[in-house]
């Protein structure tokens, strides 16, 4: 491992193409920003302060890339510490939202740190799976599930679900990458689906059901009867409204701002758990496979990242960072088609939410430190 | 370290599994947003419509815009009948999640909300009653809500039962006009959690003068329309008394008008959209100040009749109408038994009684004109005289007599002593055919055609004209009965049109309106005028007989009421002319059965000599006492036509339309708006 003596020197082995995707998918998020918060007071503000974070996040990032990668590996069990401690604190620090205990209160705006604790865990999770290329089922399974359980128990308490759920494929992916083999992952993915029935019946809020039981009806519903009409007044109202906006868009939308959804306010949470269905409402089906196509983008250049880089920490680095923003953009993205039960996540970047753009930005930077610092792949390599 | 074979397998694998999911997603969301068009089709279930017009159909409104009902004003435009705008209250009602875990919160919400609505809705200065009016209004919205949410099937306490509706909509009010009572509804609208209110384009009815023009200008009432197995399909508003049933004052073309809602519906307006058709004016020719005057001498009579309640009169009406045109310009209504005059007759056209002594003058201009009836004639009209028994034959059982002896009078004098014998006498001149004709020319069994509900038409006893009666039969029983008001029955409109056509000489049809106005287009309703009945010299020498009715004379039956306002300073004789009437009938009476009633009737004009007005008063008691037309009905008819005159005086002088104060009014607000409001 090779470290550059001149610092900026790294800068001309940046992958700015990828660079400049994330910050298309920035700049895109400002426009729909702006779009859901233009006609409501409460709302905003939350345009002028996501601006800043992304600025931020995007400036830090910048200097993250100067530093070699292999600091975070130094210093990874003391970033997974730090995340798992500032999820210990919330129930003695943190602030109740619509009944969540998920923020710390700072003067001025609200730290989630479940979101930084999903970088932590996949930090962690690259330094534990490092050394393990031939596991066995325990070291590649078991140990990165209880690394990764421990934050996630946590984000569970709170309760937020949804952020839950993203810690699964992050681990998969992670430990699948380093060397598990597939059928312990098969098994894993059984005992979880049976795990997912038990906890509904048991750990599950009300709320939560509710919406598992209205996306579970919904495939038969007739909205002419009147109980349908009484739930999609209640528990599924917001699944509903979404649905309405995605497939009321067409293919090209009603324009930036006109999508009487979004204008109207008929959508709630929809700078957050549903800024795709404006997406899909304001810019139709080509503009949301545009989002989504630079999504992918920004997904596949952090796989070749990995594909292209030797050493493990870096490479599985991208991949947990690629499965977390690749699959809690599909699942948001699910939600808002009514694929999935809603389950209140937010799309990386997309949406609003100053912790986790700057968390996402972080990891993007990351990522793209360790692809700036590649070498080149030996034909011998795949052969060794 | 390297990567190795399995290792860059996995990654595409991982890759290709990562990448299946968005082809999925692009592949649904293109289904659902293009290739669905729309409309998504669901197993077993209905279609679930996602086309642009989803989203629409959500946030844009088509408000309807009723039209509203004709205004009917008086003669000098002064305004009996208006539709105000206003709204009807509907209220979506979320029971909110904190108060749905326990039955006993709920219900404590929903009746919290109760509450609140009824509060809103008496945030109105203007009641009489707050408190009453929010106990009704209070009472009204629980019922409503307690049905909406099935509220009785609720446990005590625990949580809400499985099923148990959180959403219901309930209708809170109608025709909610009153601007403090809006702002309090749109304020609970605003701050309430759990509550939507969704205010609809009404109107109210206003009827400024509502007290003195109750039976007059009517009401309207929803009535529910059903189909034929009897569900109930709308309600549609029906006029049920009065002017309102005039066809012109049906609401014209609604309006619509589009605009955009938000989720919590507050509105935008995107355009003007479509007014509702202007409302139509009826003109009345009602006069709102001898209305005022008519209602109130009439209800001052009656109450004076005795301090006793149950020996009033059971009911009476007082009217005046424009003799050149048959303008009725009032109508008065008087009941004793009646706690509200909602639903009750009004008297003017929808009570029937026998008139008595007041048709004899039109006998009389009857027989002189087609019988030549020689006026200066002499009839023994004493009860004793030689041919009694052969001319004056028994009526009802009893012997036709005079209240004083008369001796030998001219038909001047029969007029004036009101001589019932003397009238038989006259009557005896006419024959069978005679009688009908006679009953056509003053239109007593002809409707008075005057558009307003539930008329009674009068009608003659149907005995007499059975084929198998003889001419002298009939000229014995039916023909002298007629002579003096009875076995034939009148309303006091249409012994008015009776007087109108003998006043005027000619066949004369009643007017109460005088023009419509539809779509901004003034039409004039024309005076009905008929052939020419009578002469006249007919005409002078029945009034003169009228004139002389009220004069201090001893034998004149209208002495009393000329010494009565001789003490108030007012001079009658040779102002006005009349004709008293007393009949004495039988009558059904609800809860009593057949009763004995007496008419106390005066038809008088003025003024004497060139006649403008004529005014009818009759007045009906339930019982046998004392009780005649000169003494009860003609006080009220003569002030009546005084402050006709008066009232003219004053407006020829340009001094507005003031009605003096009479002591002894009953205490009328001169304004009464009757809305939908409870507590008005």
């Amino acid at each position: 491992m090779r470290l550059h003596k001149n610092p900026l020197a790294v800068l001309r082995n940046v992958d700015w193409w990828l660079w400049l995707v994330t910050c298309a998918i920035c700049v895109v998020s400002l426009a729909f920003l702006r779009s859901t918060t233009q006609d409501d007071p409460r709302f905003a503000p939350q345009f002028g302060k996501q601006a800043l974070f992304l600025v931020v996040g995007l400036g830090f990032g910048l200097l993250c890339l100067l530093p070699h990668y292999v600091h975070a590996m130094r210093l990874a069990w003391l970033a997974y510490g730090g995340a798992v401690l500032s999820l210990l604190g919330l129930p003695l620090f943190g602030s109740v939202i619509n009944g969540s205990r998920r923020w710390y209160s700072l003067p001025g705006l609200l730290i989630q740190p479940s979101e930084f604790a999903k970088l932590g865990a996949v930090i962690g999770l690259a330094a534990l799976l490092r050394f393990e290329r031939r596991a066995s089922l325990s070291t590649s399974l078991l140990l990165p599930g209880i690394v990764a359980g421990i934050p996630a128990c946590l984000v569970l308490v709170q309760p937020d679900l949804g952020s839950t759920l993203v810690y699964v494929p992050i681990t998969l992916a992670m430990s699948y990458a380093a060397g598990a083999r597939g059928r312990h992952v098969a098994v894993l993915c059984s005992i979880g689906f049976f795990a997912f029935i038990a906890a509904y019946f048991s750990v599950m809020h009300g709320y939560q059901k509710q919406r598992v039981d209205v996306w579970a009806q919904h495939w038969n519903w007739d909205e002419n009867s009147r109980d349908v009409r009484d739930l999609l007044r209640e528990a599924a109202y917001q699944p509903w409204q979404g649905l309405i906006a995605m497939g009321s868009g067409g293919m090209t939308g009603f324009g930036l701002g006109h999508g009487p959804q979004n204008r109207y306010d008929f959508l709630p949470y929809r700078s957050e758990d549903y800024i795709f269905a404006v997406v899909g409402e304001e810019i139709g089906w080509f503009g949301s496979m545009g989002v989504l196509g630079l999504y992918a983008t920004l997904v596949i250049g952090l796989l070749r990242i990995a594909q292209r880089t030797r050493e493990r920490f870096g490479r599985l680095l991208c991949v947990g960072v690629a499965a977390w923003i690749g699959s809690q953009s599909l699942i948001h993205v699910a939600v808002c088609g009514w694929l999935v039960p809603s389950t209140g996540l937010p799309m990386p970047l997309l949406s609003y939410g100053g912790s986790s753009a700057l968390a996402t930005l972080l990891a993007v930077s990351l990522c793209l430190n360790v692809g700036a610092r590649r070498e080149p792949v030996l034909a011998g390599d795949g052969f060794r | 370290m390297a990567m190795t074979v399995g290792e860059r397998t996995r990654l595409r694998f991982f890759f290709g599994a990562l990448g299946c999911v968005p082809l999925f997603l692009s592949g649904w969301f293109g289904w659902l947003q293009v290739l669905q068009a729309g409309e998504m089709k669901r197993p077993e279930g209905g279609r679930v419509a996602l086309l642009a017009q989803a989203a629409e159909v959500q946030h844009e409104r088509r408000e309807h815009l009723p039209g509203a009902r004709g205004t009917i004003v008086d003669r000098h435009g002064a305004i009996l009948a208006m539709d105000c705008d206003a709204f009807e209250v509907r209220a979506e009602i979320t029971i909110p999640r904190k108060h749905s875990a326990d039955c006993k919160d709920a219900r404590a919400y929903l009746l919290g909300m109760s509450r609140s609505l009824a509060d809103a809705l008496c945030r109105d200065n203007g009641l009489a009653d707050r408190t009453a009016a929010r106990a009704e209004h209070f009472t009204r919205i629980r019922d409503r809500i307690e049905a909406a949410f099935a509220w009785k099937d609720f446990p005590a306490d625990g949580p809400l039962p499985a099923g148990a509706k959180r959403v219901r909509e309930i209708l809170v009010d109608r025709g909610v006009a009153v601007l403090s009572v809006i702002e309090a509804l749109e304020e609970l609208d605003r701050d309430q959690d759990g509550v939507l209110l969704h205010m609809q384009h009404d109107h109210a009815r206003v009827y400024p003068e509502r007290e003195v023009t109750y039976g007059l200008v009517g009401y309207v009432e929803d009535k529910p329309v059903l189909s034929p197995a009897g569900k109930l399909l709308a309600y549609r508003e029906t006029a049920l008394a009065g002017l309102e049933a005039v066809p012109e004052l049906l609401p014209g073309a609604p309006g619509e008008r589009e605009f955009h809602v938000d989720s919590k519906s507050h509105r935008f307006f995107t355009g003007v959209g479509r007014s509702a058709a202007s409302p139509s004016r009826v003109e009345s020719t009602i006069d709102l100040e001898l209305q005022k005057a008519a209602s109130r001498e009439l209800e001052r009579q009656a109450l004076a009749v005795s301090g006793d309640a149950k020996d009033r009169p059971l009911w009476g009406a007082l009217l005046m109408v424009e003799i050149a045109t048959g303008d009725v310009l009032a109508a008065a209504s008087w009941h004793r038994d009646v706690k509200h005059p909602r639903g009750a007759a009004f008297t003017p056209y929808q009570l029937l009684y026998e008139p008595g002594s007041i048709v004899k003058p039109l006998l009389f201009a009857y027989a002189r004109e087609h019988k030549e009836l020689d006026w200066d004639r002499s009839f023994d009209c004493s009860s004793t005289g030689a041919d009694h028994h052969l001319d004056v034959p028994e009526v009802g059982g009893r012997r036709v007599r005079d209240d004083h002896g008369c001796g030998i009078l001219t038909p001047h004098g029969i007029l004036v002593n009101s001589s019932n014998i003397g009238s038989v006498k006259v009557g005896s001149l006419l024959s069978r055919d005679d009688w009908r004709r006679y009953l056509d020319v003053f239109g007593f069994e002809r409707t008075l055609g005057l558009q307003m509900p539930a008329e009674l038409v009068g009608y003659a006893s149907k005995k007499g004209w059975l084929p198998g009666i003889k001419p002298a039969a009939f000229k014995k029983w039916t023909g002298s009965s007629y002579s003096i008001g009875y076995e034939h029955q009148v309303n006091a409109l249409q012994m008015a049109r009776a007087y109108l056509t003998l006043l005027n000489g000619a066949t004369r049809e009643l007017r109460m309106v005088r023009a419509v106005e539809v779509d901004g287009q003034r039409r004039e309703r024309s005076v009905v005028a008929g052939s020419r009945e009578f002469s006249p010299q007919t005409i002078e020498e029945v009034c003169a007989a009228m004139r002389d009715v009220l004069t201090d004379a001893q034998e004149s039956t209208g002495r009393h009421v000329v010494a009565a306002f001789r003490k108030e300073g007012v001079e009658l004789q040779g102002l006005l002319g009349g004709k008293t009437g007393t009949a004495k009938s039988r009558t059904t009476i609800k809860g009593k059965g057949t009763v004995e009633v007496r008419n106390a009737s005066f038809v008088g004009f003025a003024p004497a000599e060139a006649p403008r007005y004529l005014v009818v008063c009759v007045l009906q008691r339930d019982d046998s006492a004392r009780f005649y037309g000169g003494s009860y009905a003609a006080p009220p008819a003569v002030r009546l036509l005084l402050e006709a005159l008066r009232l003219e005086e004053r407006r020829r002088l340009g001094q507005g339309p003031q009605v003096s104060a009479t002591p002894g009014s009953s205490g009328r607000s001169p304004r009464v708006a009757e809305t939908g409001q409870a507590g008005r």
